[in-house]
Formats: C-alpha cells, structure tokens, sequence
C-alpha cells in the first residue's frame, strides 16, 4: 500500500473534499481550521457559490463517531488540514479514483478455473448468440494465481459482452473467431491469429493490477 | 469398549457403512479407499442406539454432498479421479466444527470430528468439505 501510495499525484483540499462527497461520502473526516479549531464528521454538501469560494456542511460526529443533530458550515479556503479517519480505499480517495487497491485473491483450485473457463464461453454464447470459445490457458499450479485467473475470466466476460452489444462488434467477431486462449505476460496486449483471440495479460502476477476495462475493449475492437 | 458397543459398531459396518460406501463410489465412478478407526468412532457414554444416525450424519452425509456437487460435470470427475484417492474417518482430535474436522493432502482426505458433536451441522459441514475439496482440485 505504501509503495502505491506514493505514485498517487498532488491535489488541493478542495479536489479531495469534492472527490470524497461524491465517491465517499461515509469517510470520517477530522478538520482542523486555520484558528487551529477541529471537527470531526462527514461531508454532507460541497459546492461553490458565485465569488467561486467553495464551502462545505460537514455533519459532526461524536467520540463514538455516531452522527450528531450538530453541523459545521465552513469555507474551504479556512481549511488548515483534513485528517482521514479510517478510509475504506485511501488509494483510491487520494488519487481521485485514478488508482484503486489491489485485488486480494484467495486459494482456488484448477477445477474452479476450468468451470470458469466454461462458464465464461456459456455466459457470452447465452447474452449473443456467439461462440467464442472455451479459454485455452496453461494453468499455474499456485491457489492464488488461479484465483486471479479466475477473477479476471470474469471481467474479461463482461468486456467482451459489453463490447459484442455493438452490432458492428458482434458480426466481426463471428466472422473471423471462435477460439480464444489466455496467455500469461508482462503486460495486456490482444492479438487475433487466424480464427483464434489471444488475451497476453498477467494473469499469474497477484501484485500486478486489474486489467483496465477501457484498454482490452480498445485493443479487442482493434483486431475487430 | 463393551459388547454393546461392539455390536453396534459391527452392525453400522455391515449394514449402513456398505450401503453409504457403495453410494459414494458410485457418485465418483472410482473405488475410493476408506480407513475408519473405529474405536475412536464409538465414544463412551453415548448410546449406541444412534451409531447409525449419527456416523451417517457426520461423517457421510457432507462428503456425499460434497462429492455430488463436484461430479456434477464431466470436469469434476476427471478431476477427483487424479487427486482424490483415500478417506480417512476418525474421532481423534476433538474437533467439533468442519472448519478443523477436514484436511486434504497427497490424495487423501482425513475427517476427523467428534462422533455425537454437531450432528446436525450437515449443512455447515458440507459446505466446508466443498471448498476444501474445491481448493485442491
């Protein structure tokens, strides 16, 4: 976490507020003003009035951080510090949602891939009528590999069934594929070989990052 | 152990013990091997009257449930064939939950769980037995 930490860019209070109220609006803050005077509570409004000065309500909570019936109305620019409490995605608050944690992965076994896999060919063939395949992949042998095999199979079906509701998507890809096969590597690339789609992602790093949904569609319509 | 104890273990052993080994086999498609320690089966002060419920209940029950689930495609079969090989049913180490009472390794799996603790904690049981066999499939 700390390592990820630090790759997280450099923003204003009044980004981090707006990012918290709209994405984590359960986040315990503590704020200190520049009188030196602290609050603690969760942000119920930020907005900005016509002098383009931002202001916040923040709900104050009690020792036991329960909700109290007490509300602070307060400039941003009077904001000296904002103290975290217990964030539920700290990586996430402080890159404005740029960076999420990294997937935590338990022990699955090879037949739980293999269902997957099946699953995966059914759950497509079911939502558009195409036959894509059952994945082809050389399995790793370690639990929690085949556990991020298994988790990313499943957002790499709902890539592909997001991107075959495109009409254009669909009939290119049954006019040229019905095979596909996942290939472990060091980053995600989409190649289309004959009548088969290699995915090269990963799969078997579980320090590596989730595969970005925006990239695989892009590179799949690439081959499309 | 008595006489009584004895005779009801004999009488699990040739009439339930067949039939329930027998109904496993035939949901895995292979002859697994069983290695019961009976006497740790047959704990003192309990009646012996419920031998053939209770046995059935912890020991049996979750691993034909388990098992069914897994067999339920051609996959599952395959897979269970190559690694599960030997059962081995005990009351040993007093375990009373199924989070403890089940461990696999080398193509065996070990039960070992109180005889007449939980009975009806099938569901509890099965359920843990399936993600232990799960995991090592």
């Amino acid at each position: 976490m700390n390592k990820s930490l630090k790759s997280v860019p450099a923003i204003n209070k009044q980004e981090l507020l707006f990012h918290i109220a709209e994405h984590f609006p359960a986040t315990i803050l503590s704020i200190t003003t520049d009188a030196g005077r602290s609050y603690t509570g969760v942000v119920l409004t930020i907005g900005k009035v016509r002098t383009d000065e931002a202001f916040l309500v923040l709900q104050v909570t009690d020792d036991r951080n329960a909700l109290t019936t007490r509300f602070l109305h307060l400039t941003v620019g009077k904001i000296e510090s904002i103290e975290l409490i217990n964030p539920a995605d700290l990586l996430s608050i402080l890159s404005l949602g740029k960076l999420t944690k990294n997937e935590t992965y338990e022990v699955s076994g090879k037949l739980a891939v293999q269902r997957g896999f099946q699953l995966f060919s059914e759950a497509i063939f079911n939502a558009h009528a195409i036959n894509v395949g059952v994945p082809v992949m050389e399995l790793p042998t370690d639990g929690l590999q085949l556990n991020r095999v298994l988790k990313l199979t499943q957002k790499i079906q709902q890539v592909i069934i997001d991107l075959l509701k495109e009409e254009d998507a669909l009939s290119g890809w049954k006019a040229r594929y019905n095979k596909i096969a996942f290939i472990n590597n060091d980053d995600l690339e989409v190649k289309g070989v004959n009548d088969l789609v290699e995915i090269y992602f990963p799969f078997e790093n579980i320090e590596a990052p989730e595969v970005s949904a925006e990239k695989l569609t892009d590179l799949l319509m690439s081959i499309l | 152990m008595g006489l009584l104890e004895k005779r009801a273990l004999k009488a699990f052993q040739d009439g339930s013990y067949i039939k329930l080994t027998d109904e496993i086999n035939a949901i895995t498609g292979y002859t697994l091997e069983f290695e019961v320690n009976w006497d740790s089966l047959a704990e003192e002060g309990y009646s012996t009257e419920y031998y053939d419920e209770y046995f059935t209940k912890v020991y049996f029950t979750p691993l034909i449930t388990a098992l069914k689930e897994i067999t339920a495609d051609d996959m599952g079969k395959e897979a269970l064939k190559e690694a599960l090989k030997k059962v081995i049913i005990k009351n040993e180490a007093g375990n009373v939950y199924g989070s403890t009472a089940y461990k696999f390794g080398d193509g065996v799996l070990t039960i070992d769980h109180r005889s007449f603790a939980n009975v009806d904690n099938v569901t509890e049981r099965s359920t843990e037995l399936g993600e232990l066999l799960m995991k090592n499939l």
